[in-house]
Order: structure tokens, then sequence, then C-alpha cells
């Protein structure tokens, strides 16, 4: 198994371009809880590649492994209970997951950052915002604490926060929940990451808000030239930010590809699902499917394909065994059997 | 809310509450049966005219509403009423005995904050460490110990085995009131005071500490890639230093409360002893007197807990 | 005893953690036999997985010898416990007297046992009056909320903020010494903490869509609550009220051996009675009905312990799936 991964890999790091660096690369990573009640497989061999200065989306309903993931690649993941039991995470030709954690630490908030859902509780309630900015760049870059403010103020004001010498000595609570995520953006662009992991960043927001802080960030991305991997459950974010998405589902990748081909020609079932249960502009829809059946519990995942028993077009192969990832033509992949009579 | 509108309300709830405190006194002592003179009136010889004089020294013949007005003024400037048994003011009674109290509470506060913080902020560092474990365990079975069981245990074990320190009271006729001798003698008091809430107050510092690295804003934190260290000492205990300034405020009521019963066992001559012996000798002016100034007390400690909860939440002293 | 019923009905799952788990109760007469398999099941389950605490475990087999003991204690010691003296001094404990003897010369031993008596009955008692009115206040005014909720949680916090050993010496001294008023006093002084935690439970879940779908539905208020948010109450309820036992055991202890309530057997009542005798030596007066008092309360906090373990999930806490809260622990 672990083999034909990486060959999937290596072909799809060749047709997706070798002008493109591949910033990151995560590669067959399994991620399981062992609990008293049960081992809970929360991310299932899952591999796809981060091509530099791109905005890569990851989709998938609550529970399908996307916040995991990402925290594995930060590290933050607590490692009792939990164990990566399998792969890779190439970071520029380094595996994360065997670095030490002092190591770790460097990257952590240095070259790779991440902005999190909740902006309300995420900062700091007793110290200062232009503290809480500056705080990144003292540790890591060992900048003095004046010239690092005076970058700190500099931030919030690319972040779009006014009057930012004033506002830099305020607590958190005198500030609103988007004004509060620009904030924890401006923390965390303050180092210049490579990777600005943003998971769910706008749910919490009024759908104004979102806007706003989505077309910042992609601002933000392309004057940094910074590669985003953007965690969301909207496809409209997704459409509208993304070039390049990958659809997780129970922990394991289901479908990855540009923006443009998953949108118009889903290849994998539940990416099919997922779209027919959004409305569109483009298209005139006079109802709403949704998908049949619920997630899996993940102490006890379904057989073969963790997504048959809510499939259309489940057969009898679907239920023995995992689908391997079939390369598309675009660059991508789709895990799913349905596409080997297409490779045979 | 802004801080001096915060402090503002604060004093005025604690005012209130001191009268409260007042009426609640007043109330229940003329709910009783036959009220604050009864030990005279219920006396079988008493005449007609000896009734009379009891009541008129009471105040009890005039109508409520003025009973309660003299009764609230005098607890304003000091008129306590008179003790049964020591035929002086009640308010002298008790404001002799307040220094001895607070020699007991005070050195008692600042170990069970001090020792018992630190015992807190280790056990959270390390949570279900060996270490952890073993301080939780000390405080567990502390925390069901009776307060002045363990006085009785500590005072058998030092004085009656090993007779190395004093039996009670706060000075020997030997010792004359040298600092080495009142400091021998309060020794075992504060200990014993000071391990039952020393316990329980690491308990409370080590979970609040633990509930605040469960926060959101510590998960930011790691994500910056700060040490473990800087994130524990800087990001979280800042965080949890405020429900310890309330803390605190809590635990003087309770160091009140267990002075009490602690100065019974020892012998020691403050509140809690007259407490102890007002209550045997039904000395209820003295009594009532006690209940007062406990509560005062209290609402003091708690007001003041307030005020420098105030100044140390942002959220409270800005905007 | 009436926890036994307590804990059985409060680990039945609720409809709503039917629904999370992804059962939806059908019919009715699907629920009934569901119901009926989920006693006895949660029963064993229960005391399986209480007994993997061994402090707790300790703890209830303590208390149980103690109920025993105490409601057999005139088998265990035949005979008046005040006119069993033999000597009128206080003697150190014996091969015959292993606890010694008081003051009277009665066998401390005895003393301390039918002291259970008192000190179990008042926790029982005093235990059940916090929960019922604590439980009862913080279901109205969770329920209902708005000015009903505001007065009494203003009246809570007043109780709260009054120091409780002055307000409890004061009651006791004049009320009159008598078991009841103890219990009484106990009971009243402390039910606001219970209230709380009761009221923002149900707050937090007459958030919580089910609740919203029943009001819509046109339930009744009683429909709604006793079947949808008392049950849910009922291991909170029971957790929150054994670990306030401790303390009623030692508040009672210390009303009593301030002399408040002279209940002559009873362990705080001995305790205040040695007081006289210790310097004379009788160390053993002050010990045995000590260590009677400290191993019951720390039997009922190892209890609530191991209750709090088992009947509350530990992993409450905020966002989304429990993967990511157990990803985030370090």
């Amino acid at each position: 198994m672990q083999k034909e991964s990486s060959s999937i890999d290596e072909l799809s790091a060749a047709t997706l371009g070798q002008s493109e660096r591949v910033v990151l690369s995560v590669q067959d990573l399994s991620v399981r809880f062992y609990l008293q009640s049960g081992v809970v497989s929360a991310v299932n061999h899952l591999s796809f590649d981060v091509e530099k200065g791109t905005n890569f989306g990851i989709v998938g309903e609550s529970g399908s492994g996307k916040t995991v993931t990402a925290l594995t690649i930060m590290g933050l993941v607590a490692i009792p209970p939990a164990r990566v039991d399998s792969g890779r995470i190439m970071f520029n030709s380094e595996d994360l997951l065997r670095k030490s954690p002092n190591d770790m630490r460097n990257i952590r908030g240095k070259r790779i950052a991440m902005i999190y859902q909740d902006p309300m509780t995420s900062l700091n309630p007793v110290l200062r915002v232009g503290f809480q900015i500056a705080e990144s760049i003292m540790v890591h870059d060992k900048i003095p604490r004046k010239q690092a403010y005076a970058t700190a103020i500099k931030l919030m004001e690319a972040v779009g926060i006014p009057e930012p010498e004033k506002r830099a000595q305020a607590f958190p609570h005198q500030f609103s929940g988007g004004m509060r995520q620009r904030i924890m953006i401006a923390m965390a662009l303050s180092t210049d990451p490579e990777i600005l992991i943003a998971d769910e960043p706008t749910t919490a927001l009024d759908v104004i808000t979102q806007a706003q802080i989505l077309s910042l960030l992609k601002a933000l991305q392309k004057q940094r030239n910074m590669t985003v991997i953007l965690i969301t459950h909207d496809l409209g974010i997704v459409a509208e930010f993304c070039d390049q998405v990958l659809v997780m589902y129970a922990g394991a990748g289901m479908e990855r590809g540009t923006t443009r081909e998953i949108f118009a020609n889903p290849k994998h079932p539940y990416t099919k699902g997922l779209l027919e249960s959004i409305t569109r502009v483009d298209k005139d829809i006079k109802r709403l499917n949704s998908i049949p059946g619920e997630i899996p519990n993940l102490m006890r995942p379904p057989n073969g394909c963790r997504f048959h028993p809510r499939c259309q077009y489940v057969f009898q192969k679907c239920l023995n065994e995992e689908p391997r990832e079939f390369p598309l033509p675009g660059g991508g992949f789709s895990k799913c059997w349905l596409l080997e009579s297409d490779t045979r | 809310m802004g801080l001096g509108k915060y402090l503002l309300k604060r004093s005025i709830i604690a005012l209130l509450l001191i009268f409260f405190v007042a009426t609640l006194n007043f109330v229940i002592v003329h709910l009783t049966p036959g009220g604050p003179a009864t030990i005279f009136l219920l006396n079988p010889h008493i005449s007609a005219a000896g009734r009379k004089i009891v009541l008129e020294q009471f105040g009890l013949d005039k109508p409520l509403y003025v009973q309660y007005e003299i009764y609230i003024a005098g607890m304003f400037t000091g008129n306590w009423g008179t003790s049964y048994f020591y035929n002086e003011p009640a308010f002298q009674v008790v404001a002799q005995r307040i220094p001895a109290t607070l020699l007991l509470m005070v050195p008692s506060l600042i170990l069970t904050i001090l020792v018992g913080g630190l015992f807190g902020i280790i056990g959270a560092r390390k949570p279900f460490s060996f270490v952890d474990r073993f301080l939780s365990s000390f405080a567990f079975f502390f925390y069901a110990m009776p307060a002045f069981w363990l006085g009785f245990v500590l005072l058998t074990f030092f004085v009656l085995f090993l007779h190395v320190l004093p039996a009670g009271g706060m000075t020997s006729i030997s010792g004359g009131g040298s600092v080495t001798d009142i400091f021998s003698h309060l020794f075992l008091p504060v200990v014993s005071l000071t391990l039952v809430n020393l316990a329980n107050f690491s308990l409370l510092m080590r979970s609040s500490l633990m509930e605040v690295m469960d926060q959101n804003y510590i998960t930011t934190a790691k994500g910056k890639g700060l040490s473990e260290r800087l994130i524990f000492f800087r990001h979280a205990m800042r965080n949890a230093l405020l429900p310890t300034v309330t803390m605190t405020g809590l635990f003087v009521g309770f160091l009140l409360t267990g002075a009490i019963l602690t100065e019974s066992v020892f012998s020691w001559p403050g509140l809690g002893l007259l407490t102890f012996d007002s209550i045997e000798s039904r000395d209820y002016p003295i009594i009532l007197s006690l209940f007062f100034i406990f509560s005062i007390m209290i609402i003091v400690a708690n007001l003041i807990t307030d005020v420098v909860y105030g100044l140390l939440d942002p959220r409270i002293s800005y905007d | 005893m009436l926890f036994t019923a307590f804990w059985i009905l409060g680990y039945h799952m609720t409809e709503q953690e039917q629904l999370e788990v992804g059962r939806v109760p059908s019919k009715d007469s699907a629920e009934a036999l569901v119901q009926e398999r989920n006693y006895l099941q949660e029963a064993f389950r229960f005391f399986r997985d209480f007994s993997r605490n061994r402090g707790a475990l300790f703890g209830l087999v303590f208390l149980l010898v103690l109920t025993i003991s105490a409601i057999f204690a005139n088998y265990i010691f035949p005979g008046n416990p005040n006119t069993s003296f033999l000597v009128p001094r206080p003697l150190p404990p014996t091969l015959q007297y292993p606890f010694g003897t008081d003051d009277v010369g009665r066998n401390l031993l005895e003393l301390v046992v039918y002291g259970a008596r008192t000190s179990l009955t008042i926790a029982f008692v005093a235990g059940s009056i916090l929960a019922l009115l604590g439980t009862v206040v913080g279901l109205v005014a969770g329920y209902y909320g708005g000015l009903i909720d505001g007065g009494l949680m203003r009246t809570a916090d007043i109780f709260l903020t009054l120091p409780t050993l002055p307000l409890i010496l004061l009651m006791a001294a004049l009320l009159g010494p008598s078991l009841l008023n103890i219990m009484l006093i106990i009971g009243i002084t402390n039910w606001p903490f219970m209230a709380r935690l009761v009221r923002s439970n149900v707050l937090s879940m007459t958030q919580r869509e089910f609740i919203q779908i029943e009001k819509v539905m046109g339930a009744s208020t009683r429909r709604i609550v006793f079947r949808h948010l008392f049950p849910n109450q009922f291991s909170l309820i029971l957790v929150y009220t054994s670990l306030s036992l401790p303390l009623v055991i030692l508040t009672e202890a210390a009303i009593e051996f301030l002399g408040l309530a002279p209940i002559s057997i009873s362990w705080g009542f001995l305790l205040n009675v040695s007081t006289h005798y210790w310097i004379a030596g009788a160390w053993w007066m002050s010990f045995f009905p000590g260590v009677a008092i400290f191993m019951t309360s720390l039997a009922f906090y190892l209890v609530s312990e191991g209750l709090k373990e088992v009947l509350t999930p530990t992993l409450k806490r905020k966002r989304d799936s429990l993967v990511v809260q157990l990803a985030e622990r370090k």
C-alpha cells in the first residue's frame, strides 16, 4: 500500500508541473487516538501536496479529520492519547514528524503559522493586543521590544485596523469579532511564515465580515507570496478563494484537484454529493439533494471504502477493499473504485 | 463597566450587606421567645417593678421601630450592649480580642496563599505526574480533615508525648510575653489552621490553572511556537491570577471559621475562644456582637478582593 | 437507601444522549424495551466503572460498614450506652475498651458507634434538604429565567456572601439545640451553591435545540421539566450533593463541638467534652471521635470523586468534536 502511494505522489507531483515547487507534502499520514473506550481513527492514510504560493483548500464535514491534520502538521497534537501511526510530513525536504520538540517549536509560529476558528476566545484577554502580535518576533527572531512593537503596528495597519498606534495598547475584549480575527492574522504573519494554515477562520463571523477577512487573506497572500491552507466546510468559500482543493471524508482524502475541475467535473461520489447539496449561481437547481446516512463512527469505521454506506454508486469491491488513489488527468486524484475501470 | 463605577457598585453593596447583617441580628434577637432579656425575665423571683426595670434597661418597653433605630445607631457608634458575663460594654470585650485573632489569622493567610499556591502551581505544571498526584493526595487528605481535630492531634503529639511545645494560651507565666514565648505558643495553632486551608487552596489553584490551560488562547500561544515555560508563566498564570484573588477573599472567610475552632482547641485568647466561651455561658450580647464583627470582617475582606480584582482584570478596568 | 434509587435513574441514558449517538428512539414500545434492558445493564456497568477507582470503593465499603454498625449498634453493644459505666473517670485504651472510656466511664467505642447514627442521619437529611432546595430553585430559575431567575439568584448571592459559620452560630444559639435544627441550618446555608450549578446546567440545556423543539411542539412545562431537564440533572445532582457531604459532616461536627447542639452522643460533642480532659492527658477522648469524623468525611469525599468520574463526562469542554478536543491536549 505504501509503495503505491508514494509512486502516486511522484506521479501527481510530476503532472502538477515540475516548475511549481511543492512546499508541503503529506504522505500516507495516519493519526489514531488510543482511548480507554476504543481507538479513534481520525486520519487514515492521507496524502496530498501543497504547491508554493497557492491557496489550498481542505473541505470536509465536522469529523472528517481536517482539523486533526492541521494540528498534526503544526505538531500540536497531544501524543498520548494520539499517535501518528504512519506517514511523513515533508516541509521543504524535512520530515516534520521526525523533528525534535525544540526544532518543531522553531518552525511553529515562525515558518508555519496558524489561525483559528473562534476569534472571541483565541486571544489572551489579559495581554495587550500589540504585545500579542509582537510576541512571536520577539521570541523567534529575538527582535528588541521597541522594534517589535513598531512592526506590530505596521502589521495592524496592513490588516486594516484603524488607528493602530492607539489600538495596540488595547485589550482583546475591546475589539469586535472581525477585528480580533484580523489581529490573529497580524499575529500569524508577523514572522513572515511560508505557510499559513487557516482553520475555519470565518465560521464564527457574519457573512460580510467573512468576505472582508477572506479578501484580506488573499491580498496578503499575494503580497507575501505565501502559501495558504484554508480549512473549511463551506464550498462557497472554496469556490471563491482556493486554487486547489482536497475533499476529506472520515479521515481520508477522497478527491483532490484544482477548484475548477472539482466544481465542473467532480469524480468522487462524495464530492458529487456535496456539490449537489448546495445551490449554485451558474446552474438552475430545482431541488437540493442531501447525502443519505450519516458520518461514520471513527471508532468503528466501515470496511473497505469509508464512504460506501452512503454511496449511490456502491458495488461489491467497495465493501471489501479500501480504494487506491487513482490519478486524474488534471493532476489530482480520486480515491474511488469507480475509476479503476478508467485506468485499466 | 469602568473601574470607578465598578468600585462604587461594590462599595455600596458592601455597605448594604453590613446594614442587612445588622438588621438580621436585630430581627433574630427579637424573634426569640422572650427576646434578649429572657434570662432575667424568666427568673421566677422577679417582681413587677424589677421586671419594669429590666424592660426599661433593655429598651424593650419602647415601640419596635424605635428600638430598631436605637439599635442601628448603637451598632454604628460602637454601643453593642453589655456583656452578661463580663459586665463590660460588649464592644470593648470584643475589640480587646481582635489583635490575638489577627495574630493567628494573618500568618495563616499568608502561608495558605504562598505555600498552597506553590503546591497548586507545581501540580498544574505537570498534571498527573508523580509529584502532582502526591501533592493532590496530600491535599485531599487534609481537605476532609476536621480542623479542630487536627489541633488535638498536634497537641497530643507535641505536648503530651514530646513535651516540646506549650499547651495552650498565648503566653506562659514563665515566658512573660516575650516574642519567642508568643511564637512558641503561636506555632501549633497556626500550623493547625494553615494545613487544612492550604490543602484546599492548592487544589483550587491547581484546578483553576488547569482550566486556564484548556482555553483556546493557550492553543494560540502554543501555535506561536512559544516555549512551554513561557506559555505557563506568562499566558496562563496571569489569567489564573484573577480567580486566585477571588479565592483569597473566600479563604479569609474559611480562616475565620477555622480560627474560631482552632482557638477553642488551643485556648488562644482571641475572638474564637470568646465565641466558644460565650456560647457556653449564653452571653447573648457577646454572641450577637461577635456575629456582627465576623460579618463585617468577611464583608470588608470581600470588598478588598473585589477592588483588587477590578484593578487586575483589564475587562473591568478598561471599558 | 434513597441514593440507590437515585443512581439507577441517573445512569439511564436520556433521549438526548440517544440522539447524539445516532439512535433515535422511534416508538414508545421500542423505547420501553430499551429502557428495561438499560436499567440492569447500566447498573452493572456503573458498579464496574465505579469500582475501578479503588479510593471510591474503599470509601463506599467504609460507609456501608459504618451504616450497618450504626443501625445495629444496639445488638453490638447491648444495653443503654448511658448506663454502662465502670469507673467515673477516663481510662486509656485497653483490650476491653479499645477506644478507652470517657469522663464518666462509658465505653468510648460504643459511644462512637452510636454517634455514627447522629452524623449519618444528619448527613443524609441535610444533604437531601440541600439537594431538594437547590434543585428546585435551580430548575425554576433556569427554566423560567427573567425576573424569577434574577430574584432567586440575588437571594442566593446574599446567602453566599453571608459568612456561614457566624450565621450558623447565630441560628443555632438562638433556635436551640436539636437534631432537626442542625439539619435545617446546614441545609439552608448550603443550598445556593447547588442552585447555581443546577441553574447553569439548565440554562445550557435550554439553549440546546431539542428543548426548543419540544417547546415549539407545545409540550407542557411539566413534561419538559420532568422528562427532559430533570433526568439529565440526576447524575449531576447526585455528584454535587455527595461532594458537599464532607462539608456537611464537618459543619455538623463543628456545631456540636462549639456546644451549640449538645446532643449527648454525637462525635462533635464528644470532642467538646474532651477539651476539658485533655490537660489531664486523656488524649483518646479527642482522638477517636475525631478519627471517626475524619474517616467518614474522607469516605464521603472519595465516594463522591468516584461518582464524579463515572457519571460526568470529563471532556465536557469547549468546541466541536471529541477528536479535536483530544488533539489539543498537548
